[in-house]
């Protein structure tokens, strides 16, 4: 994967639209995964002309939200949706010269935990909102109208739509006006924050590994650590 | 046959909005409703006191996992063709149904299938797949698909018999194997991420990045292992990289 300078092809808020669209995914309908970082940056990556920058970023960001688990009812903090975020970041802000892109995405990150507890509260919410189309569909089924479980389903998606365009615009609209300027002479930050994106993922991969281990699980990881040592020897 | 196969396939499409308007009061209920509906129309006319009465019945609380709710749905729906006493038993099968299956959906899809499945095209993208994120849509949604339809259908076909095959817990058998690829994948991403650019933490040197990355890896394993989360762990890391970051622009400036 590489990425050399990003110039997305769609306009900010054209981007917020098809992030809203693609974070539908995570809740609201059909949970197949699109709203991955992994997925939905590239995804997001193609919308801009550039599916190699949006691999990339997803990628990273993917390895940030491995260990989400909303269990029953609980909403945890929206990584999923930070991670979406991020990507579309990378994808708007032009890379200045003399940074990297694990530079650029360790910047990114800095911002990633609050925007993810930022898409909680917009979730809970629009969660809270939702009461009013199980009132509407409540009096809807006193009347005898049959129509009550499109009316709620339709209010909701809208919902959730909103809660993640008002989002994506929040942090994409002002990025792009930035345009990254006095960071070509903030340079001197660049290695710090390379070291940072580059060390980030990996502590991602370890609370993964810490969360999801069962017994014999070092034997696992020495396994893949092999696995992956010959895979890059080939590829080399 | 034919018409249970499209009475599934509408259970099956109609459960795609589970969750559109979740809300804490009532959860999946509209969701459920929605699922619900041609099942409740063929029963009573709509409209009518019966099916008022149903539909608000359908609206009290629902939650399950939103990949086995149309299972719950089409077990109901089995069941309510048994009369009165089908009726009754019916809603005994939904909440004891929705209960157990939210967990087991859970465990599997959300704690294990999903970053399982995340990693095995996280490994294609470090190697440079530039189509790895088909990858994760195909390993994940070809056994997410399945078992939505599969559920639709069997509930529909069963009715109560289900929870005999249920019983043999297809999915939880699953989890010491699905845990275990974690691991490994979770190992090869560290390895594959230490030797390809741009994630070399030594650019351009493979064999001392590989074990910086291994090392680093299991400096970050310790003590999230000890009890740290990954939420505090991140945060103490990104002002730490902040401080220094600022500190170091200036200097250079």
């Amino acid at each position: 994967m590489s990425a050399a300078g990003h110039a997305c092809a769609l306009s900010a808020p054209g981007l917020a639209a098809l992030l809203a669209a693609i974070g539908l995914d995570q809740v609201a309908f059909g949970q197949f995964m699109i709203s991955q970082p992994l997925v939905g940056g590239w995804l997001l990556g193609w919308a801009c002309g550039d599916p190699a920058s949006g691999l990339l970023a997803g990628a990273f960001f993917q390895m940030l939200c491995l260990t989400d688990l909303p269990v029953g009812a609980s909403v945890p903090p929206d990584s999923g949706f930070a991670g979406l975020v991020g990507a579309a970041a990378f994808l708007v802000l032009p890379r200045p010269a003399g940074w990297s892109d694990p530079a650029l995405l360790g910047l990114l990150c800095l911002g990633f935990l609050p925007v993810a507890h930022l898409a909680r509260a917009a979730d809970l919410a629009v969660r809270r909102g939702n009461r009013h189309w199980v009132a509407l569909a409540e009096s809807m089924a006193r009347r005898g109208n049959a129509r009550l479980a499109q009316a709620a389903t339709l209010g909701g998606l809208l919902g959730f739509y909103a809660r993640g365009l008002l989002l994506a615009l929040a942090v994409l609209v002002p990025l792009a006006a930035w345009g990254g300027r006095g960071l070509a002479e903030a340079a001197g930050a660049e290695p710090v924050l390379a070291l940072f994106g580059r060390l980030v993922p990996l502590a991602g991969l370890a609370a993964l590994v810490a969360q999801r281990r069962r017994p014999r699980w070092p034997v696992a990881l020495a396994a893949g650590v092999g696995a992956g040592v010959l895979a890059g020897r080939v590829l080399a | 046959m034919s018409g249970r196969l499209g009475r599934a396939a509408g259970i099956f499409l109609r459960g795609l909005f589970v969750q559109a308007s979740w809300s804490f009061q009532r959860m999946q209920s509209p969701g459920y409703f929605l699922m619900r509906a041609p099942s409740l129309a063929r029963r009573h006319a709509p409209g009518s006191p019966a099916w008022t009465q149903a539909a608000l019945a359908d609206l009290q609380t629902f939650n399950t996992h939103p990949y086995l709710a149309g299972l719950v749905a089409g077990t109901v729906a089995r069941e309510e063709e048994g009369g009165a006493e089908g009726a009754s038993v019916a809603a005994g099968l939904k909440r004891s149904l929705m209960c157990s299956l939210g967990g087991v959906g859970d465990e599997f899809f959300w704690a294990h299938a999903r970053p399982a499945a995340a990693l095995l095209a996280l490994l294609f993208a470090l190697a440079g797949a530039s189509w790895a994120a088909v990858v994760l849509l195909v390993a994940y949604n070809v056994p997410h698909l399945a078992l939505r339809g599969w559920g639709a259908f069997a509930g529909l076909a069963r009715g109560r018999e289900i929870v005999t095959v249920l019983q043999r817990r297809p999915l939880a058998r699953s989890l010491p194997a699905l845990a275990a690829a974690i691991t490994a994948f979770a190992g090869a991403a560290v390895a594959l991420a230490g030797q390809r650019a741009p994630w070399q933490l030594v650019p351009g040197d493979g064999a001392a990045s590989l074990a910086l990355a291994v090392a680093a890896f299991l400096g970050l394993l310790l003590p999230q292992l000890r009890g740290l989360s990954f939420g505090r762990l991140l945060a103490a890391a990104s002002v730490a990289a902040l401080l220094a970051g600022a500190a170091r622009a200036v200097v250079t400036a």
